[in-house]
């Protein structure tokens, strides 16, 4: 199999860091996104269809990260994008929003289980944040808990303390547990009585470097059951699961009701659109925050919302990116296998998460992924990877020859061993 | 936010440990290190001693106090901070007879040591010069990283963020250094360790000096591969938000 090569992602990048502070920045750059080695990496794209992108060199790639989750149907989906180019002849950002809006509102309240009402805006940022003022409006209380290693968006109260921007006063209302300690959680409660206006957390934890890890039996009833007793309002940050593990809301797939639930990412298969939904008991609250944007309201993006939940339902999307995701990486850990590698799976099937066991310091892994990409399948290291329902079965089988090549090429000499001299 | 004792940590213990890179680049220095051996202890109040050989032909740096030829005392953290800015003097408890080694030999190495770190445009012009700045750089910024992630308010949150291992930071054509954590503090070591998890590889003398001038900033360097990171990647992204911290110490 030939190996890719990135001349002009290489020439575009140096254009780019000359008026782009960083280059690239954020979690598409090649630091955030942990492209190592560097050079194994295209850095821009030219265009993408349903499971593929090709970089600005013409190479095509399957895209196992799906934009970080937007891309749940498949790129340039048909029906999402007739809806987005019917909407624009009538108009997009005006002084006032489409009846669109009602629409959307109505299809999320009739989709998402515990939703009595919904509200629109822009990044996943813009619906966690949020999500907090409205709990910290509806019950007077001004701490959140957060689990370790979790991760909200980049408003500064989600941020660590010590890193640039970020004050002691930014974070200084968080406190912290590990995902699915429930004991843990129930003390932090009584310790803090009276204090605590929301607890946030993903569904399941899903953090970078790390293991994914599901919520224990019994657990999200426990924490439901608890933050009713204490009045503390039950987010749900959905913005990277919802959709994809369940139509009805994550919330739902664990068996138990969020109070508040945000919802960005596969919302709208890569319109720019984030949302937030809620009980009867948080709309006052919700109405009394000041908080919107020039955006919020464009109805294009509303459009696609509206054509893309209706897809997702009708052909049950969670049901269909669980089973390809099923599918590759049973594909995945057997090609490991046969090369005497043990590559670990853990998380939901539609987004997991993979590393090498026996390998602390990922330099297997690393080595592994870069020789996938320069095969033309896109992994990450260590962020959770993203099925999209356009992926097929020839895409799969084509993978599982990539990642048993990339095996085969990093069996040749051991990267740990490397490792280990220094 | 700079605080003083981390300052007089960073300027015992990065600073002036880098005249120990002194001679190999520079003509007066080795003159000086050629001469008569004199040990010099520092005893900074609140912060800690180190000594300070210079003679028979090397400068060595040693932390930790012991016998001495001259021992200069600084009550607080800001006198030592003061003598590095050229505003106070030390108070020389012993070796009263050698003020004018001091005034001398000892002065001359540190001027020539700012010469190398605080560079301008004409003097990077010269491409020796520009070796040497990245080099002594180099060995002052990754001493003082961790200083800076024991002491500072914002570096020990950071540090205390680090997985116990090392971070191998690797020069092609050049010298290396490990930064080592372990329960949460940090030392930083010449050459490579067997505790490293992690590493970070400038692909020349000359791109590393760029990153430390500020020429060239991290995310650049990454994006271009003129720094390639690999391994424990958790810990890098640790130290990186200390190595931020670094120039607010030694500006
Ligand atoms: C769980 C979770 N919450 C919040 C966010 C922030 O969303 P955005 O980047 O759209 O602001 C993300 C983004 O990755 C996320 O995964």
């Amino acid at each position: 199999m030939d190996t890719y090569t990135y001349p002009k992602s290489r020439e575009l990048f140096a254009r780019a860091a000359k008026v782009i502070p960083g280059g690239v920045y954020g979690h598409l750059g090649p630091a955030e996104g942990c492209f190592m080695p560097i050079d194994a990496y295209p850095l821009f794209s030219s265009r993408a269809s349903g499971p593929y992108f090709w970089d600005v060199d013409g190479n095509r790639f399957i895209d196992y990260m799906c934009a970080y989750g937007p891309n749940v149907l498949g790129y340039n989906d048909p029906d999402v994008d007739a809806a987005v180019a019917e909407q624009l002849k009538d108009g997009n950002c005006v002084s006032f929003p489409s009846p669109k809006l009602v629409e959307l509102g109505e299809l999320m309240v009739d989709t998402v289980d515990m939703a009595d009402w919904a509200f629109f805006a822009k990044n996943g940022g813009d619906a966690t944040s949020f999500s907090l003022m409205i709990a910290r409006a509806a019950t007077g209380r001004k701490k959140v808990v957060l689990t370790r290693g979790g991760y909200h968006g980049v408003a500064p109260w989600t941020q660590k303390a010590g890193h640039p921007g970020v004050t002691p006063e930014d974070v200084a209302n968080n406190l912290y547990v590990e995902f699915g300690d429930y004991e843990a959680l129930e003390r932090l409660f009584a310790e803090q009585r009276g204090q605590i206006a929301c607890f946030m957390s993903t569904p399941y934890h899903h953090p970078v470097f790390e293991d994914s890890r599901l919520p224990p039996d019994g657990y999200w009833k426990k924490v439901r059951e608890l933050c009713t007793r204490e009045g503390v309002v039950l987010a749900i940050d959905d913005v990277r699961c919802g959709f994809r593990l369940d139509v009805r809301g994550s919330d739902a797939h664990y068996g138990f009701e969020a109070d508040l639930e945000c919802f960005c990412k596969a919302l709208a298969n890569g319109w720019n659109i984030s949302a937030v939904c809620g009980k009867d008991w948080l709309r006052d609250a919700a109405g009394s925050v000041m908080y919107t944007g020039s955006y919020w309201l464009s109805a294009a993006p509303i459009a696609a919302a509206i054509a893309c939940i209706s897809k997702m339902r009708e052909m049950d999307v969670a049901k269909v990116c669980a089973g390809k995701g099923r599918k590759l990486t049973d594909g995945l850990v057997a090609a490991s296998r046969r090369h005497g590698f043990d590559l670990r799976v853990t998380g939901e099937p539609a987004m997991w998460f993979m590393r090498q066991s026996d390998d602390p310091d990922f330099v297997l892994h690393q080595a592994w992924v870069a020789e996938c990409v320069r095969r033309g399948v896109f992994f990450t290291n260590h962020h959770n990877l993203f099925i999209n329902a356009a992926l097929s079965d020839d895409d799969i089988a084509f993978t599982l020859e990539v990642a048993d090549e990339a095996f085969a090429q990093v069996a040749k000499a051991d990267p740990r061993e490397a490792g280990r001299r220094g | 936010m700079v605080d003083p004792t981390t300052t007089a940590r960073v300027n015992l213990f990065a600073v002036l440990r880098t005249l120990e890179g002194l001679p190999a680049v520079d003509a007066e220095a080795r003159a000086i290190a050629a001469g008569r051996r004199e040990t010099i202890q520092f005893v900074v109040g609140g912060v800690g001693r180190a000594r300070l050989a210079i003679g028979d032909g090397t400068i060595a740096f040693h932390p930790g106090g012991g016998p001495s030829t001259i021992t200069l005392w600084f009550p607080k953290p800001e006198a030592l901070n003061a003598m590095f800015a050229g505003t106070g003097n030390p108070i020389p408890l012993k070796g009263l007879t050698k003020i004018g080694y001091l005034k001398g030999p000892f002065t001359k190495l540190t001027d020539r040591l700012s010469h190398y770190l605080r560079p301008s445009p004409e003097l990077l012009a010269d491409e020796g010069y520009r070796k040497a700045n990245a080099e002594l750089s180099l060995h002052t910024a990754f001493y003082a990283l961790s200083e800076i992630g024991n002491s500072d308010p914002d570096g020990k949150l950071n540090a205390g963020r680090m997985a116990d291992g090392g971070i191998h930071i690797a020069v092609n054509g050049g010298p290396s250094l490990s930064v080592v954590a372990k329960g949460g503090r940090l030392e930083t070591r010449k050459g490579a360790t067997p505790e490293n998890r992690a590493r970070m590889a400038f692909s020349g003398v000359e791109e590393a000096g760029q990153l430390l001038r500020g020429e060239l900033s991290s995310y650049l360097a990454i994006g271009t591969g003129k720094l390639s990171l690999g391994g424990y990647t958790p810990s890098i992204d640790h130290m990186n938000k200390i190595l931020g911290l670094v120039p607010r110490y030694l500006s």
